[in-house]
């Protein structure tokens, strides 16, 4: 009754109800890899509303000041404003612990998801044309995903974070020619700068954010004017999409993705401690702990920089740092050829045709192993970001594993790359020789008169 | 029979003439004592010569006790370092383990070492006082956690060394440990680190092994980011991949919707 009129004085004065029945009817096609992306917005959701709670208790200033209060062994020493803010957030402020915690892990499991989200667009090629656009798109809100997380991580002013600053600063200055200005522009002067903290704090709280939410909404948008694409399937076509509708279908499969991911999200910083800033105590120039590495989607990059070769360039009175190569140039390139990917295919096959049913990975080996290398490549960095973390615990030489990597980034991608081809082409003969479009799950073998084995397939889904 | 019995009567005599004699010798020998450099001597000549040298100079790839005394004797031999439990060559670090000499060996090879090196080193005392906790962290950080990490709990100090966790350490241990520097370890003199400093950093170390400072639920070991990674990975994502793989295709609604 109320909805009714709630729904027809809107009706009456927007004329609202021709697209809200348009939008509850859209709709949604069923298989659980569409919805990763959805983790992401939820991720992002919790963001918003953990983050919110902690500006209120946030210091963005620098300047000391002495520490009074329940953790003992920092009693009466004198801290950055932000470390103590954060400190006292944590331990005095009702569910300060709680929400912090909360907040840094929806940040892994925001930038986690986004990466698996990824891999489907990309494997099942649902980024080709009409949707290069918001494939572009969404690899820069991967972009601005890490830079949001890596300027949170380093808000605290923690001693772990504050040793991150540094190496960014240097990686900043690594840039050719502009290197030192470049560094100063954002840092706000030579390091450790006074204006650091809050520059991030503008970045991490209001700019990132709210590019980030823009981001969000047109990336969306572009999926509700384009329609989802599909896997190809028994009355599936380019010109329709099979599913459930928003309502009441789909709509209540996605709340209950949201409440699992804030569930999740509150069982991991209810029992599981994040960066325990009290520990590392707070940044001071001359102190770093070991071992150290930054939140994980920085660390493939921090394994680069473990890994990229020792070798300075001097040209035209300029020095080109080591830093350079795999702190800017590696990333420089990997994320160009992301950015550009839809149009790099595009050369490559050829093809300009609209496509609105998927691929199944296998259909386009060479895609496949490409996108294998291209992961491979980024978990063997990633894993050397611990290399010395894994030297401790399995009690190897740091430095043999550092080898070992090396050999592991150069090697590894082009072999899981080939294997994961080779399998691609074996799929698609297999696939392309049975009847139908579904999908092999069964195979029957038969002994035959000779003593040899026939194999008759069967197909889950009747074509 | 006579002589049988007289026969007889002599041999009890002489058996207890003999158990006489062997009671008075146990005695005798049950006197004897051993003067505490005469058993470090001993205890030194068992455990420690056959690699250390009678001189104890050392040899090619053992290391001369000439500059360490009491604090490297007490250091190696109750934190179970010394004496190594594989003797490999090459030089690879000694871990500790159980000590397998006494507190009053332990003392006796301190004496033994103390009066025939050139250079004894005593064992520091160590006070410890809450006072110092604060003062104490500082200097841990400036100090030590490079190595040892943040929270004491042990981080490669690489080619093959480790700075071992402190959480077993005691005050004792951790001055001497600061005094003779063991393994790649540097030694501190005090003129680096007063014998004041060393009973605050001694308070903060115990502290962080008696009060563990796991708010906020499990710490992971003090792993960091690297662990925080893993299971934001594996429990978060991997349950909301469970979540939509047994939500996401299940209902499979079969509406068509023609595009525009």
């Amino acid at each position: 009754m109320i909805v009714r009129r709630i729904v027809s004085y809107l009706d009456d004065r927007l004329g609202s109800s021709a697209f809200i029945k348009a939008a509850l009817c859209k709709v949604f096609p069923d298989h659980w890899a569409f919805m990763l992306g959805e983790i992401c917005v939820y991720a992002f959701i919790a963001l918003l509303i953990t983050g919110t709670y902690i500006a209120f208790f946030f210091n963005d200033s620098a300047a000391p000041v002495v520490y009074h209060g329940p953790y003992a062994s920092l009693d009466g020493r004198s801290l950055p404003a932000s470390y103590a803010s954060v400190l006292n957030f944590s331990f005095n402020t009702r569910l300060g612990l709680l929400i912090r915690q909360m907040h840094h892990w929806a940040a892994l499991v925001f930038v986690g998801a986004i990466l698996f989200h990824m891999m489907r667009i990309f494997f099942t090629g649902a980024f080709r044309k009409p949707r290069e656009m918001n494939w572009t798109l969404g690899v820069l809100l991967f972009l601005l995903a890490m830079a949001e997380g890596f300027c949170g991580y380093s808000l605290p002013g923690d001693s772990l974070s504050g040793a991150g600053l540094r190496i960014a600063y240097s990686v900043a200055e690594s840039m050719p020619f502009v290197g030192t200005w470049l560094a100063f522009f954002i840092f706000g002067g030579p390091f450790p700068a006074a204006d650091t903290t809050q520059r991030l704090t503008i970045l991490h709280v209001w700019i990132v954010p709210i590019v980030i939410i823009g981001a969000i909404s047109l990336h969306i948008g572009m999926v509700w004017r384009q329609h989802h694409t599909q896997f190809a399937g028994p009355r599936r076509t380019e010109g329709n999409v099979v599913g459930s509708t928003l309502w009441p279908g789909y709509a209540l499969k996605s709340l209950a993705l949201m409440s699992a991911t804030f569930a999740v999200l509150a069982f991991l910083g209810g029992f599981f401690t994040i960066n325990p800033i009290w520990i590392y105590g707070p940044y001071e120039g001359w102190n770093i702990a070991s071992p150290a590495q930054p939140d994980w989607y920085v660390g493939w990059l921090d394994g680069a920089l473990r890994l990229g070769p020792a070798f300075a360039l001097h040209v035209f009175g300029h020095t080109v740092s080591p830093l350079f190569w795999s702190g800017i140039l590696m990333p420089g390139l990997l994320f160009t050829a992301l950015l550009a990917w839809p149009e790099i295919e595009r050369a490559i096959t050829r093809d300009n045709r609209q496509h609105n049913l998927d691929d199944m990975p296998y259909e386009k080996p060479w895609r496949l192993g490409l996108g294998i290398a291209v992961i491979t490549f980024g978990t063997v960095l990633g894993f050397a970001a611990s290399d010395d973390i894994q030297a401790k615990l399995f009690h190897v030489d740091v430095e043999h594993l550092m080898v070992f990597y090396r050999f592991m980034a150069v090697l590894a991608p082009p072999l899981f790359g080939a294997i994961a081809v080779r399998i691609g082409f074996e799929l698609r003969a297999r696939f392309e020789s049975a009847p139908g479009q579904g999908q092999v799950r069964r195979a029957t073998l038969r002994r035959n008169a000779e003593g040899g084995f026939d194999e008759e397939r069967k197909s889950t889904r009747p074509a | 029979m006579k002589n049988a019995r007289a026969r007889g009567r002599l041999k009890r005599a002489a058996r207890l003439v003999a158990a006489t004699c062997f009671a008075l010798f146990c005695v005798w020998v049950s006197t004897f004592t051993v003067d505490a450099a005469d058993e470090g001597a001993i205890l030194y000549g068992v455990h420690c010569s056959s690699c250390h040298g009678t001189d104890l100079k050392g040899s090619a790839n053992v290391p001369s006790l000439q500059h360490a005394g009491g604090a490297s004797v007490d250091f190696y031999l109750t934190t179970g370092r010394m004496p190594l439990a594989d003797i490999e060559p090459g030089g690879t670090q000694a871990y500790h383990s159980r000590p397998i000499l006494d507190t009053h060996q332990i003392a006796a090879l301190e004496a033994y070492v103390d009066a025939n090196v050139e250079h004894a080193l005593p064992i520091p005392k160590v006070r410890l006082d809450s006072s110092q906790l604060s003062r104490g962290r500082q200097l841990f950080e400036n100090n030590c956690e490079a190595c040892h990490g943040a929270a004491a709990e042990g981080a490669t100090a690489g080619y093959q060394w480790t700075a071992l966790s402190l959480s077993a350490a005691t005050p004792t241990q951790i001055g001497e440990a600061i005094r003779i520097g063991p393994g790649v370890m540097p030694r501190f003199t005090s003129a680096q680190l007063s014998d004041n400093d060393i009973g605050a950093v001694a308070t903060y170390v115990r502290y962080l092994a008696t009060e563990p400072q796991t708010y906020g639920g499990t710490v992971m070991d003090y792993l960091g980011p690297a662990a925080e990674g893993a299971v934001g990975g594996l429990i978060g994502v991997g349950f909301l991949f469970w979540v939509v793989y047994f939500t996401g295709t299940k209902a499979d609604g079969r509406r068509v919707h023609e595009r525009d």
